[in-house]
């Protein structure tokens, strides 16, 4: 009994050391900043001058009297609700595509995550070269097939600008939902399908009933993975646009960054990038609730 | 053959036609085309560029952009900076994460439950939250400019992801290979290196491939934290070659191709553990 109770205190040695360097680098450069961002949106803060003055709510409710947040707000919204829906849509469609039997499948999957290897801002660039109205390639296809007449500068105006950047996060979200989706499907047992198809069901009934239910948990926590992404997303948007033109495209990340470092109003800065924090703080509960690992 | 089992063949075909090769090469055009403009933009000579009569095929391939990109530009700089920084980040992320995960996979001690939620959470919270208090700290600690600074708060999003991934991975080590060592009397670290290490290389090889292509990709913290040319990594760097009205989209595209291609490469050599790592946030756990 002695013996074992020495051990463990040396087994709580060995955990508090081991786990001292992480501990030093998240605790001081994750959570520490976390809890300052929250003490700087109550603050005024300017680059420069440092704190100044406490002001509770004060920069909460100058920011959210600002059209430009308005603007940042709705794009958000739309930014992460049509990003995930349609990633989710279209690398469901992908998944049951892929899992089908067909030749070079190995290959064909390493293409398939080819938007996600290329390192995103880098990809930005590509689309904002074909999205281009001086021979990107987009307009130069649709002129072509004569569905346009003239070139259309997609990034250039507000009702095309906030549709394309959505399109590109869309393209490289997509194999993410693929390939985790797919591996989903393979853990279903295949006789199950076998006894629906006895049994009469159509494919639409099987989907439904086999299907969905057993990639459930993989569907769930992809989703929210991915909201919480699209939420806190930045470069996608500042590489194509910077949020222009006239705010069409900036998402509350950008605007963070904008007023930040071009206006030196650090607690306003900060207290936009924390007005999602409740929706993250849901979303983020969500998943913790879903990954349990009984720890 | 009966003309009914040949008709039924038929349709099936059909039916795999458009359920299967259809939606397939649809998806493959729309994912791959950025590619091919890419590379085909980064070969095409300025003249033919400016042209615009033939835009998605070339003429005459030329390399003046990858030329003027080696020795007119500080991609060179931009390059080796992504690589360095990459390097010593990911291979400080994986042992500061090994040491981590162990303890917190197998030992009981006080403060379990809250390291590994707050792993967890720092995972989850966007970068574009902690930035600005981050930028601070940077500031104060002198590592504005400076590729340390980098590799520094690089740590910041590979410890927690390699930390949560290895802990899966530790945990499902059957505890009797730990037992024995014990009774042997090996210590903890013994067994760490010798039995834990060993077993679970295909994600310790997941979690650096992950690390690595996460810095390779990082865009805001050298954004914010750097500003010299020379001190900058490639995706942030690729912005001084847009100056002014006219962009040198040659020039750029060959850039991307440099920095994009290493990557593929890799990902083709080791596709099989990629697949796994993305789905081991999703579908393990």
């Amino acid at each position: 009994m002695q013996k074992k109770g020495i051990s463990n205190n040396k087994d709580k040695l060995t955990a508090y050391s081991y786990t001292a360097p992480m501990i030093l680098i998240v605790g001081g450069l994750v959570i520490f900043p976390f809890f300052w961002a929250i003490f700087m949106s109550l603050s005024q803060y300017r680059v420069g001058t440092g704190v100044t003055a406490f002001v509770g709510l004060d920069n909460y409710i100058q920011t959210f009297k600002s059209v430009m947040f308005q603007k940042a707000f709705r794009n958000t919204m739309i930014w992460a609700f049509a990003s995930v829906l349609f990633k989710v849509v279209l690398g469901m469609l992908l998944a049951l595509v892929l899992n089908q039997k067909f030749r070079m499948s190995g290959l064909i999957r390493g293409m398939v995550l080819v938007p996600w290897i290329i390192p995103t801002t880098i990809s930005a660039l590509v689309w904002v070269w074909i999205f281009n109205d001086l021979g990107g390639a987009l307009n130069t296809i649709l002129l072509n097939l004569k569905l346009i007449k003239a070139p259309v500068a997609w990034l250039g105006t507000g009702k095309t600008a906030l549709l394309s950047v959505v399109s590109v996060n869309i393209w490289r979200g997509t194999p993410f939902f693929a390939i985790t989706l797919l591996a989903g499907l393979k853990n279903i047992p295949k006789e199950r399908y076998e006894a629906a198809k006895i049994d009469g069901a159509n494919a639409f009934q099987s989907f439904v009933y086999m299907t969905l239910p057993g990639i459930r948990h993989v569907l769930l926590v992809s989703t929210l993975l991915e909201t919480i992404w699209a939420i806190g997303d930045f470069s996608i948007v500042y590489r194509m646009t910077k949020g222009g033109p006239a705010g069409a495209t900036h998402l509350l990340t950008t605007l963070t960054y904008e007023v930040g470092f071009l206006s030196g109003d650090l607690g306003r800065a900060v207290s936009i990038s924390l007005f999602p924090l409740p929706i993250l703080a849901l979303l983020i509960i969500a998943i913790t609730k879903l990954m349990d690992r009984e720890v | 053959m009966s003309t009914k089992s040949k008709k039924s063949k038929m349709i099936r075909g059909t039916k795999r036609l458009f359920l299967c090769y259809i939606p397939l090469a649809i998806f493959l055009l729309w994912f791959l085309f950025p590619l091919y403009w890419m590379i085909i933009t980064s070969i095409k000579p300025s003249l033919e560029l400016a042209k615009l009569t033939n835009p998605l095929f070339i003429d005459y391939p030329t390399l003046e952009h990858y030329q003027g990109l080696l020795y007119d530009s500080d991609f060179k700089y931009w390059f080796s900076n992504s690589l360095i920084v990459g390097a010593a980040s990911t291979l400080l992320a994986i042992v500061v994460s090994c040491l981590a995960a162990y303890p917190i996979a197998r030992l009981k001690f006080k403060g379990r439950w809250l390291f590994s939620r707050g792993i967890l959470f720092s995972y989850l919270i966007p970068r574009t939250i902690i930035f600005l208090p981050l930028f601070s700290i940077v500031q104060r600690l002198r590592l504005t400019d400076t590729r340390l600074g980098l590799i520094l708060t690089y740590l910041t999003f590979m410890i927690p992801f390699c930390t949560w991934l290895l802990i899966g991975y530790f945990r499902a080590i059957p505890l009797e290979l730990e037992e024995c060592a014990l009774i042997d009397g090996a210590s903890r670290f013994k067994i760490l290196k010798d039995i834990i290490f060993p077993i679970s290389l295909p994600g310790i090889a997941t979690a650096t491939i992950f690390s690595f292509t996460l810095s390779w990709n990082e865009f805001l913290y050298p954004l914010v934290f750097n500003t010299t040319s020379k001190m900058q990594v490639v995706p942030v760097g690729i912005s001084f070659l847009i100056t002014g009205d006219l962009i040198e989209w040659g020039q750029i595209m060959a850039a991307g191709t440099l920095f994009t291609l290493p990557m593929i490469f890799v990902y083709y050599l080791i596709q099989g553990y990629i697949e796994e790592g993305m789905t081991a946030g999703a579908v393990k756990g």
